[in-house]
């Protein structure tokens, strides 16, 4: 991707090394390890991949860079000072470069434990430090998230939203709360209202019995795609558990170095969806889906719960893992639509999944997949990071949109739902709205015989009601 | 040890902040640790300062003001380098063109493009495509490499056997020399008259001046692509294969080589199997018919010299997997060992099998496992030299075999870089293969366009300080070039 | 005044043209010679066959001239590895005659003989000669791969190598390559040589417009056709192709032409004489000769303005390359044409009877003066 660098990098963040870590930025025994550390030989292949480089062209903000300077952190050569964790926060965690890096190098294993020795060891100014209690406080409960999500809904419904933006007031808010206001979601009653069932069976004798995750901002915002999902996954033949007990699965507390809140959660996740009878957990999200493979290396020094947290995670599949290797027990209908199919980070590069999404959706008959040109870069979405980075964010954002549009696709399908998120924001932002969707509701639309003309104008208008127009 | 200047160095970083931008200067500690070295990290230097300017203006001035105070300079592409070239000097400037990434113009019609220095190799090719052109040197880096970083190495890559190297297929080059004026070389017509300046720059290693824009010479894609790699039970079959492939008048696209040990690193970055002794990767390209005919011949050689097995690339992905697994092959290296040093001998194709044998035995008696991938087409070595910087003293006969690697290269009368240049990690070994004289006529020419010696000095020529005198080799005294002084 | 003989001894000089000739044998006495020259303030002149002088102009004072006639010898020839050594004093068609007797390995030189049979390596470098060959193999720069040379000041010295692939130091060669013997005398020269594809077939349009002449090369640029040479002569109308490949692939390419045009086949011994006669044209016709270069999409305006010019253009049909004769010699409208290439991007180099005003930037003056202060500090060679 060689587009003109426009966007300047973000000034440090305020902040500072609590005293000890001032010399020393990593505790002992804590932070990455040295041997994955000297797996890197410099070749610098990550950088092409990396989003930030792509915005930046700075050294430091490339993966070879990072690792730099976690070599020379974990040397005691430099301390956690603010322009190094700036760096380190910088970093989308998208894990490209995992995917072209030839040496085998295990980057998203050292941003994990550097970014746990950030939180633990780094003391953010107050500010920032409140902006992101409160984003864990409300993004992992989705009773919290639904909470949040009903008024925006008036807001947007009512015309306010229209009025904010157009106000002087809303140029003068800063940065990050600008874009939350942008990104606020594109929320429907029907959403809101809907979920997966707690139990869903084929007509026929199922196939599998499987568990699925809701989620925590899926759960709250999309829960029509997992009404979906359970809808589809027993159309294919499998006895859908979906237990209402569950919660968030820590994905977006563990990218953002808060470990220990991230165990817990797993803990709690573990206990709740599986049992000896559950053949498959199946999982919606991409982020969530790649946590929750590495449940067994997150609970692995945990005596407890390392053996059953390893059976856990092999029991994990993401949704179209699961559907490419069965059939469904009705026809898929025709939807003769152009789809743009976006890889989500977290299941390309963090789960290898790309052919499985495209053959499904392929096998709905008239569906022809587009590919998006640079499709390894990230949308910009990564998590939280486009609540934490809004202008790297932005730019990427923007950057993903125009790359989508440049193939002038009927609609564009993303399995995740902070992708969906980001890039139906910025797709909103230039031109005709191009509707969005998550695969599994093609799938599912298809199935229901749906005509493809009234799905694509309902998803438009709903996105044009969203303020996304 | 060396008395440190920093005075210059920070009045530049200064200055430089009023001109690129105060956010596209790096002057603080942990920061400007991250370019301390390039592709090679057993060559390190701490800069004085890291600027990255954004247009070609912004460069001119940066180095005008290097200039002024005399401060040493450092261009930087993506850092993807293996000699060091983009390694700094201890109290100078890195420039990096990072952000000159721009492609300019394509002109489709006369089959060229016009790109800024910061655009990656791979980049220029995906521009062109669609056109049905694309730019022919590949080195294995080229998805990160950029186009400066090529043209001040003159970069081959698997496929300069047909069709040559950087400096080939440059026409034209804006330059900005190392006191801040601006040139432009070449021409974009055939026949410029005077000289080729632009010849001399290219392969230059960055020491003349600094290429902000290029005028690259496009290519239409081959009407027809054949690949297959054909394993030998031994590298002396190989190279016999070769040789009568090539003394058949066929000449390969590329013809790549890969030992036992180079394809066991290979397999953890690409999905082969290949079990053998020595993998030969032929390559033609060209319209159908006459590929068609010649890989008809060309795999009927590899069965005649003792192929046990000749796979034909039956898909695109197929071929890209092939290429895949020989172009991670360094860095996959890095997998079988915790270190290692690559070198890049060139030694006359047709005694191949001798200096292999040779690099055996010098492997054998260094205790040290050496790993050989190389263009089979032209002669160009690469042995990789694993070492475990843990084991005490294991660095430095590793290190010692790799010196005696590049001695045997000279004795056959080969060159001791075939494409990653000298830069720093080489310079010693110039006396070597270039006399006293040789030398001082490079230093001069270099002079000619650097009379201060402020672009990328200690690189490519050796130094008293890195090197020891060299007998004959006289060094043009900067003051005097400069015109500052005059000998009495 | 300088005592000629006494620099490398009398049997070394002779008179030619109210001119003193000096010959030395090889590199050592080019030295000394030089030595000397700079010691003695004398200027030289370098003489290879002498069928390019009117490649740049005569210089205002000369006291000698060098002749490379001596330096002449192949020093090594490698066909296994592709290469060849020889003096630069040697004729390029006696190079060619030892590569084409080596009957297991079918190579040549594809350097073009330019200027004649007298044409010698040192001389078709230094003034960077090419000729039809250029389609596919390029010029000169594009074939050596090293050489010694001596600096106007006497300094022995090389560049590059004797193999293939080489960065090691700068490209010097490519300094030398088209400096008109001004900033030192090469001696030896590496080039790498091609081998011979199985079969050659030529096949000739004859164009009655420019339009149609660009058109035909255009496809044939575009196309999955690979021609060792794409010569046009203007305004006769002659374009010729020659396809050099394995059978199948010349019956391909030449069918897949054949459907571009109305198009004449040539008998192998006409394509050849064919070639030769495209060489030879510009040094055979009589008239000013103009070298000319513009970009490949100019070529019809640069037909257009060369048979307006009255000129008969002769070369490279893809690249674009090539001569202008005059054969009426009129100074106007040589003019005429050099400013029309000009406002066509194009480049201009005198050849016969034409002095060209080669106007480059004050930073290209700049380096050229300093280039030539680095290598021939005392202005020996002129």
């Amino acid at each position: 991707m060689n587009l003109p660098v426009t966007h300047v990098p973000p000034r440090p963040s305020s902040g500072h090394p609590c005293d000890e870590a001032a010399t020393q930025a990593f505790a002992t025994d804590a932070g990455p390890e040295r041997a994955l550390i000297d797996d890197c030989v410099h070749c610098g292949f990550c950088l092409p991949t990396c989003p930030t480089y792509v915005l930046w062209g700075e050294e430091a903000d490339s993966p070879r860079g990072r690792i730099m300077l976690m070599d020379l952190a974990e040397k005691g050569e430099i301390g956690m000072d603010a322009t190094t964790v700036q760096h380190w926060d910088s970093c989308l965690g998208c894990m490209a470069c995992v995917t072209s890096c030839p040496s085998g190098v295990q980057y998203d294993r050292l941003i994990e434990a550097t970014r746990s020795q950030i939180e633990e060891r780094f003391e953010r100014e107050p500010g920032d430090r409140r902006f992101r209690n409160a984003i864990f406080t409300v993004l992992p409960y989705h009773r919290r998230m639904t909470a949040v999500a009903a008024p925006l809904l008036v807001y947007r419904a009512s015309g306010l939203q229209r009025l904010v933006r157009r106000s002087r007031l809303y140029r003068r808010l800063p940065v990050r709360l600008r874009h939350l206001e942008t990104l606020s979601p594109i929320v429907t009653w029907a959403a809101l209202r809907q979920g997966a069932p707690e139990r869903s069976s084929p007509l026929a004798t199922p196939r599998l019995r499987v568990a699925m995750l809701t989620g925590c901002v899926q759960r709250a915002i999309f829960g029509d795609v997992n009404a979906a999902t359970a809808r589809v996954l027993t159309a294919y033949g499998c006895e859908v558990i979906a237990p209402r007990a569950q919660a968030c699965c820590g994905a977006l507390e563990l990218h953002a170095g808060r470990a220990s809140s991230a165990e817990t959660r797993a803990r709690r996740l573990i206990d709740v969806l599986d049992d000896a009878t559950i053949d498959l957990i199946v999982v919606n999200s991409a982020g969530c889906g790649s946590t929750l493979k590495e449940y067994g290396d997150l609970l692995k020094a945990d005596p407890a719960w390392a053996d059953r947290a390893a059976v856990f995670a092999a029991k994990v599949r993401d949704v179209h893992e699961v559907l490419a290797e069965l059939e469904p027990a009705t026809d898929l209908q025709p939807l003769a639509i152009s789809v743009a199919y976006h890889d989500a980070c977290h299941l390309a590069h963090a789960q290898g999944v790309r052919a499985e999404p495209r053959a499904v959706l392929s096998s709905i008959p008239g569906v022809t997949i587009l590919e998006v040109p640079d499709p390894a870069i990230c949308c910009g979405s990564a998590g939280v990071y486009n609540l934490l980075q809004p202008e790297a964010a932005g730019e990427l954002g923007r950057r993903k949109a125009e790359s989508v549009r440049s193939v002038a696709p009927d609609a564009l399908a993303a399995a995740n739902p902070g992708c969906l998120l980001q890039i139906s924001a910025n797709l909103g932002t230039s031109g005709e709205p191009i509707p969005t969707f998550h695969p599994i509701e093609l799938i599912d639309a298809s199935l229901r015989g749906e005509d493809a003309t009234d799905l694509l104008r309902r998803r438009r208008a709903l996105l044009k009601s969203a303020g996304v127009s | 040890m060396t008395v440190v200047d920093t005075t210059g160095v920070l009045r530049v970083a200064e200055q430089a902040r009023a001109i690129v931008g105060p956010d596209w200067v790096i002057s603080d500690g942990a920061q400007l640790r991250v370019y301390e070295c390039d592709g090679l990290t057993n060559h390190r230097e701490v800069p004085g300062a890291v600027i990255l300017p954004g247009s070609t203006e912004e460069v001119a001035a940066v180095v005008r003001l290097c200039h002024a105070h005399a401060v040493p300079f450092v261009a930087r592409g993506a850092g993807t380098g293996l000699s060091g070239g983009a390694m700094p000097t201890a109290r100078g400037i890195v420039i990096g063109l990072a952000r000159l990434r721009s492609v300019l113009a394509l002109d489709v019609p006369n089959q060229r493009i016009r790109v800024q220095p910061g655009v990656t190799n791979s980049h220029v090719s995906e521009i062109a495509a669609p056109h049905g052109l694309y730019y022919a040197p590949d080195p294995s880096s080229q998805q990160v490499c950029t186009i400066g970083g090529n043209i001040a190495e003159n970069s081959g890559g698997a496929h300069c056997l047909k069709y040559g190297f950087t400096v080939n297929h440059v026409l034209a080059a804006t330059v900005v020399l190392a006191d801040g004026s601006i040139v432009e070389l070449g021409s974009e017509a055939p026949d410029a008259p005077g000289l080729d300046l632009l010849g001399v720059v290219v392969g230059s290693e960055g020491t003349v001046g600094i290429v902000t824009e290029a005028l690259l010479n496009l290519l239409p894609k081959p009407e027809h692509v054949q690949t297959l790699v054909a394993m030998f039970p031994s590298i002396q079959a190989a190279g016999d294969a070769v040789s009568t492939i090539i003394a058949e008048g066929v000449v390969p696209a590329a013809a790549e080589m890969m030992d036992r040990l180079a394809i066991e690193a290979a397999k953890t970055a690409a999905p082969i199997d290949w079990d053998t002794e020595a993998a030969l990767i032929v390559e033609l390209d060209g319209p159908v018919s006459e590929v068609q005919s010649q890989f008809e011949e060309v795999t009927a050689i590899c069965a005649r010299c003792g192929a046990d097995d000749v796979r034909v690339a039956a898909s695109p992905d197929e071929r890209m997997t092939i290429w895949r697994a020989r172009k991670s092959a360094f860095a996959a290296v890095g997998q079988l060992a915790p270190a290692y040093i690559v070198q890049d001998g060139v030694i006359p194709r047709t005694r191949l099998p001798e200096v292999l044998s040779g690099i055996r035995t010098l492997a054998d008696e260094g205790g040290v496992r050496v790993a050989n991938v190389f263009h089979a087409g032209d002669g160009n070595l690469h042995p990789l030299v694993l070492y475990d910087n843990a084991i005490a003293g294991e660095q430095e006969r590793a290190e010692a075999v790799s010196m005696r690697i590049v001695e045997l290269c000279i004795e056959f009368g080969g060159s001791i870089t075939g494409e990653h240049g000298v830069g720093v990690d080489k310079v010693c070994s110039m006396p070597k293969m270039f006399t006293g004289s040789d030398l001082t006529a490079f230093d001069r020419v270099r002079t000619a366009f650097d009379p201060h010696g402020l672009c990328n000095p200690e690189k490519l020529l050796p130094t008293p300080r890195l090197c020891g005198e060299v007998p004959g080799f006289h060094h043009t005294h900067r003051v005097e070039s400069a015109g500052l002084g005059q000998r009495m | 005044m300088t005592d000629l003989a006494g620099i490398l001894g009398a049997d070394r000089v002779t008179e030619a043209a109210d001119m003193p000739v000096i010959t030395p044998r090889d590199q050592e006495e080019v030295a000394v010679l030089l030595q000397a020259a700079t010691r003695d303030g004398l200027t030289l002149t370098i003489r290879g066959g002498g069928t390019k002088v009117g490649w740049r102009p005569a210089p205002e004072r000369c006291d000698a001239l060098l002749a490379t006639t001596a330096l002449t010898g192949i020093v090594d020839h490698q066909p296994g590895d592709m290469t060849l050594v020889a003096r630069a004093g040697t004729p390029i068609v006696k190079i060619q005659a030892t590569v084409t007797a080596d009957a297991t390995h079918r190579q040549r030189l594809m350097l073009d003989s330019v200027g004649g049979p007298t044409a010698t390596l040192g001389g078709v470098l230094s003034t960077r000669a090419a000729g039809p060959r250029r389609t596919r193999y390029g010029t000169p720069r594009d074939i050596v791969i090293g050489a010694r040379y001596v600096t106007g000041d006497g300094l022995i010295a090389k560049t590059g190598g004797t193999v293939i692939k080489n960065v090691a130091g700068y490209d010097v060669a490519k300094l030398l390559i088209g400096a008109h013997g001004s900033l030192a005398i090469i001696t030896e020269v590496a080039v790498k040589l091609h081998p011979v594809p199985d079969v050659a077939r030529t096949v000739a349009l004859h164009a009655t417009s420019p339009a149609e002449v660009a058109e035909f090369v255009e496809r044939i640029r575009t196309a999955p056709i690979t021609p060792s040479a794409l010569e046009v002569r203007w305004p006769e109308g002659l374009v010729a192709v020659r396809v050099e490949s394995t059978a199948a692939g010349a019956a391909a390419q030449l069918a897949l032409l054949h459907t571009f045009a109305s198009l004449e086949e040539l008998d192998t011994p006409a394509g050849e004489a064919l070639l030769e006669q495209q060489l030879a044209l510009p040094f055979d016709t009589e008239g000013a000769v103009l070298g000319v270069g513009v970009r490949p999409a100019a070529l019809a305006a640069l037909l257009a303005a060369v048979e307006q010019a009255g000129g008969v253009f002769v070369g490279r049909a893809a690249l674009v390359a090539g001569d202008v004769v005059f054969p009426d010699n009129d100074p106007d409208r040589v003019l005429r044409l050099g400013t029309a290439v000009r406002a066509l991007g194009g480049n201009l180099l005198a050849r016969r009877g034409v002095v060209i005003e080669q106007s480059h930037t004050p930073g290209i003056e700049r380096l050229t003066t300093a280039m030539r202060n680095a290598l021939d500090p005392a202005g020996v060679l002129v």
